[in-house]
């Protein structure tokens, strides 16, 4: 997978890390009011074993979080290069998926964004993932409740897609 | 196993003792090798666990385990300062948390405000934090990895090791001792039915044990051996 590394918080180097870090912490969008800029939280959520994380071309990480094996996985994608074209991220993000699918062999993805970040809920539509719901004030981000929506990507659909 | 049958296994044993007491003195009786309650489990007794992969860790892990300590990786001086830190570090945060959510200001800005300045002094190292978090999953898993290894080989190794009865009764006659042993005989293999379900699949039609087993709460049959899933919070993460 062209420009896709697995990050591995057991063997990459200080230096990768405290640069992910200082790269991630900048989208503020991507965190709630309590999570962001808590270094300790995110390093909690890439240390967990039930996480793997990707690094496409030092302009995105992206998580799956919370797996369980032949069933689901939550989806994250942390983008901090605007001039990566959007298309561009969709196809990595798709084969990260397809990957990750395999790889536990998960019956589906699920992704949670905002319902104001219009970036990412179109991000989430260029992967496959399909709209499924809404959790309504589920996210509190500077000091206002938003919708989450809900997204859902099935494996036999991402299959069709790819 | 078996209230009723100690009373009249004891009556036995006292039987024997007081005719052994008339003819004299202790005197040298030959024993005969005990013999394997189940013999062909014993025979495949590494075989199946090793087949199973149950070995490997249910050996190595438990020896490894009491000579090291499961260590990791990672320098043991570096990850016991990394340890104290943290948990001072967890401390504070729990602290802050606490002070303002008593208050009812837990997600205003007060708090966060707080909190950014406390984690502004402790964060200047990402690498360091997500080693701490790295270091402390692995033990995790290793722990659980002993755990499992501990119920595995306890489990195999009792129902591998049983023996009938001999000529030793020591206080029960040989009939206690075979109902008791037989009672632990069909506790062991129902936890071995768990454990290896497919060394018990040959000739299974129906209406065995697989049957019971299979139906007990937390067995397999049931699937909820594992537990529960993990708590799930998303709320707190995001999409960006």
């Amino acid at each position: 997978m062209t420009g896709v590394e697995t990050f591995d918080p057991a063997t990459i180097t200080p230096e990768d890390a405290n640069r992910v870090w200082e790269r991630v912490r900048t989208q503020e969008l991507c965190f709630d009011d309590f999570s962001r800029g808590h270094a300790e939280l995110f390093a909690e959520r890439l240390a967990s074993p039930t996480t793997v994380g990707f690094l496409y071309k030092d302009a995105a990480l992206v998580t799956v979080e919370h797996i369980v094996p032949k069933l689901n996985g939550w989806m994250h994608f942390f983008l901090w290069d605007t001039a990566l074209p959007e298309g561009e991220m969709a196809v990595a993000g798709r084969r990260i998926a397809r990957d990750v699918i395999d790889m536990f062999e998960l019956h589906r993805l699920t992704a949670l964004p905002p319902s104001f970040n219009k970036l990412a809920c179109r991000l989430a539509t260029r992967v496959g993932f399909r709209y499924e719901g809404l959790m309504k004030g589920a996210f509190l981000y500077k000091e206002h409740y938003h919708d989450l929506e809900i997204r859902g990507l099935m494996a036999e659909d991402l299959r069709r897609l790819m | 196993m078996g209230a009723a049958a100690m009373p009249i296994a004891m009556g036995a044993s006292t039987g024997l003792n007081f005719l052994g007491g008339l003819f004299g003195g202790p005197k040298t009786t030959k024993i005969p090798a005990p013999a394997p309650l189940f013999p062909g489990t014993q025979e495949s007794y590494v075989k199946a666990l090793t087949d199973a992969g149950v070995a490997p860790a249910a050996f190595q892990t438990i020896a490894e385990g009491a000579k090291t300590g499961m260590p990791t990786d990672v320098g043991p001086a570096f990850e016991a300062m990394k340890s104290a830190s943290q948990r001072g570090i967890a401390e504070g945060r729990s602290n802050l948390i606490e002070q303002f959510g008593v208050g009812g200001l837990r997600y205003g800005s007060d708090i966060m405000k707080a909190g950014v300045d406390y984690e502004a002094q402790t964060q200047k190292d990402f690498a360091s934090i997500l080693a701490g978090y790295t270091q402390q999953a692995q033990e995790a898993a290793a722990n659980r990895r002993l755990q499992s290894a501990a119920l595995g080989q306890q489990a195999t190794g009792e129902l591998a090791t049983a023996f009938r009865p001999t000529a030793v009764v020591g206080g029960q006659s040989g009939l206690s001792q075979g109902l008791q042993a037989g009672g632990q005989g069909i506790m062991n293999f129902m936890m071995m039915k768990g454990l290896f379900p497919d060394l018990f699949q040959a000739g299974q039609t129906g209406g065995g044990f697989g049957d019971i087993v299979g139906n007990l709460p937390g067995s397999i049959g049931t699937g909820d051996v594992f537990g529960t899933p993990p708590f799930i919070n998303p709320g707190t993460m995001a999409f960006g």
